[in-house]
């Protein structure tokens, strides 16, 4: 029995740490300011280059 | 400008040397110019938006809008390529008649640094369009039976909501002001020009000129609050208007009864009171803001030219010129039938025309400058792009009756070219001349003015012309002859 015991203190804690990951992960809205550029397109209209 | 190859070559250049999260989208209407083509281009005009989809597959783009003109091929031709080549095409609205299941991905949640963004797409109706979806497969839902649901669905999720729209601009203005939670629209099948972004609620409405000459760029300082700083100040401006407006009363006042128009003037009264009440009511509303501001979101909007001085991508260079090639055999054998069928042909259009040969007869030192000129090299232009047998690149590098697509479409014309035409001749600028070469003094040519050469170098494929430079390069001599 008491071989057993570290393994489920080993399991609790790894639980422990998933558990936190996931929330971390979850945090969201991000809590500060981000940067952030887009770059986009539109209406290309089959336009692969100039006709020359 | 333009062309696919320089657009991977910008998105590289900016994805390898500048750090930070970035996202790279398109609204839409990306594959096809018009929601319906001519039953000849179909073939064609498929495989190069085969060729577009491979190249834009290798340029990494994180999410594609579905426009009207992205389905001209059918659907099945974007769910059936290859793995490699399946974009994130994003529709919520477009689903399966019976089941009113979407076809496409309605959203997409794509992580960018810290910042986890919903992108959503919804697809315009076209008129165009609507004939054919009985035999496609698939059926536009209204707008307004999937948005709020799916926007629900991801607003926990996610920290900024984009969407993707190629639905009338009204529509897309409409939804703005609705949904605050949309902080960006991208739009697309709107007009060719560019649009300075512009805040409707807290939605900027955005989109850049067609046909690929630019990329558009959006530098965002986001906030926690989700408020565009540009949003939020929108509620000060009608004090400062009327605040202007009650200085300028003020002003024709002590113009008409002086410095100070006395306790007497009950208008002045009223006014001094109406803006005493609001300069303080704007003081207050600033003194608040000014903690807030630090929490609002800002933007910057440029746009990146395309000139073809930019280096290319050699791997999209390669599948735009592969693609290149296998259309113009497309074409060629298109026009081969054509002209095989020549009764189709209306050579009757060409009954006008003398050809540049004929001009030359009696203006010989006008011919000689001409062919100096970039129009008389505007065929062989053509050819080394492998470019001569595209009807959309034809129609402007040589000597036709008319310049309106649809009618030269129509009346098979191109079909009917001859070589004297593979050219921008005298004619293309003059008008047709062969009364003139048979009657000189009764007929007299055209002469062209900018409206004439705005035919062809419209903005969309010239945005760098300007009358007064460019006349100077291709006048005649000697006018009066």
């Amino acid at each position: 029995m008491n071989t057993k015991k570290p393994d489920s203190l080993a399991s609790l804690l790894v639980l422990t740490l998933a558990l936190s990951l996931q929330l971390t992960s979850m945090t969201s809205p991000a809590a500060h300011a981000s940067e952030l550029v887009i770059l986009y397109s539109n209406d290309i209209r089959g336009e692969t280059e100039p006709c020359g | 400008m333009g062309g696919l190859s320089r657009r991977a070559y910008i998105l590289n250049k900016i994805q390898q040397e500048e750090p930070g999260a970035k996202l790279v989208l398109d609204a839409g209407a990306m594959l096809f110019a018009q929601p319906v083509l001519a039953p000849s281009l179909v073939t064609a005009r498929t495989v190069q938006a085969g060729g577009i989809i491979e190249a834009m597959a290798e340029m990494g783009y994180d999410a594609f809008g579905l426009a009207p003109q992205d389905l001209v091929a059918g659907i099945p031709f974007l769910l059936q390529q290859p793995e490699d080549l399946q974009l994130p095409w994003l529709s919520m609205n477009l689903v399966q008649p019976d089941s009113e299941q979407p076809l496409f991905a309605p959203y997409i949640i794509k992580n960018a640094g810290d910042l986890s963004i919903g992108i959503l797409g919804l697809t315009g109706r076209s008129q165009d369009v609507s004939g054919q979806q009985d035999h496609s497969g698939h059926r536009f839902l209204p707008w307004e039976k999937t948005l709020g649901d799916t926007l629900a669905r991801i607003r926990d999720q996610t920290d900024m909501v984009i969407l993707l729209s190629s639905l009338p601009e009204q529509t897309n203005r409409e939804i703005a002001q609705r949904f605050d939670d949309i902080h960006l629209l991208i739009q697309s099948g709107q007009s060719a020009a560019h649009k300075t972004p512009q805040l409707f609620g807290n939605t900027l409405i955005t989109q850049i000129g067609s046909r690929g000459k630019h990329i558009g760029r959006l530098d965002i300082d986001w906030k926690p609050s989700r408020t565009w700083k540009q949003s939020a100040q929108s509620g000060i401006k009608p004090i400062k208007d009327r605040l202007d407006r009650i200085n300028w009363q003020i002003g024709r006042l002590i113009k008409r009864y002086g410095s100070d128009p006395g306790e007497q003037n009950a208008q002045y009264q009223q006014l001094l009171e109406e803006k005493n009440r609001l300069t303080a009511e704007l003081a207050e509303i600033e003194a608040r803001r000014q903690g807030e501001e630090e929490q609002l979101a800002t933007y910057r909007s440029s746009y990146i030219s395309l000139p073809v001085s930019l280096p290319e991508d050699q791997e999209v260079r390669e599948i735009i010129h592969r693609t290149k090639l296998a259309v113009n055999k497309i074409n060629r054998s298109t026009l081969g039938d054509l002209q095989q069928r020549r009764s189709q042909v209306n050579q009757q259009a060409f009954s006008n025309l003398a050809g540049w040969q004929v001009c030359q007869s009696c203006h010989k030192p006008q011919t000689e400058f001409w062919q100096q000129t970039a129009h008389a090299k505007a065929w062989q232009t053509l050819v080394r792009e492998n470019q001569q047998f595209n009807p959309e690149c034809l129609i402007c590098h040589v000597t036709l009756p008319t310049y309106d697509q649809d009618s030269v479409i129509d009346q098979n014309l191109l079909a009917g070219l001859k070589e004297e035409y593979k050219t921008i001749g005298c004619e293309a600028c003059h008008g047709p001349a062969r009364d003139h070469s048979l009657q000189p003094d009764r007929f007299r040519p055209a002469q062209p003015d900018e409206q004439t050469c705005l035919m062809c170098h419209t903005p969309e494929r010239d945005d760098n012309f300007i009358y007064s430079e460019k006349l100077n390069k291709i006048r005649c001599p000697a006018a009066g002859h």
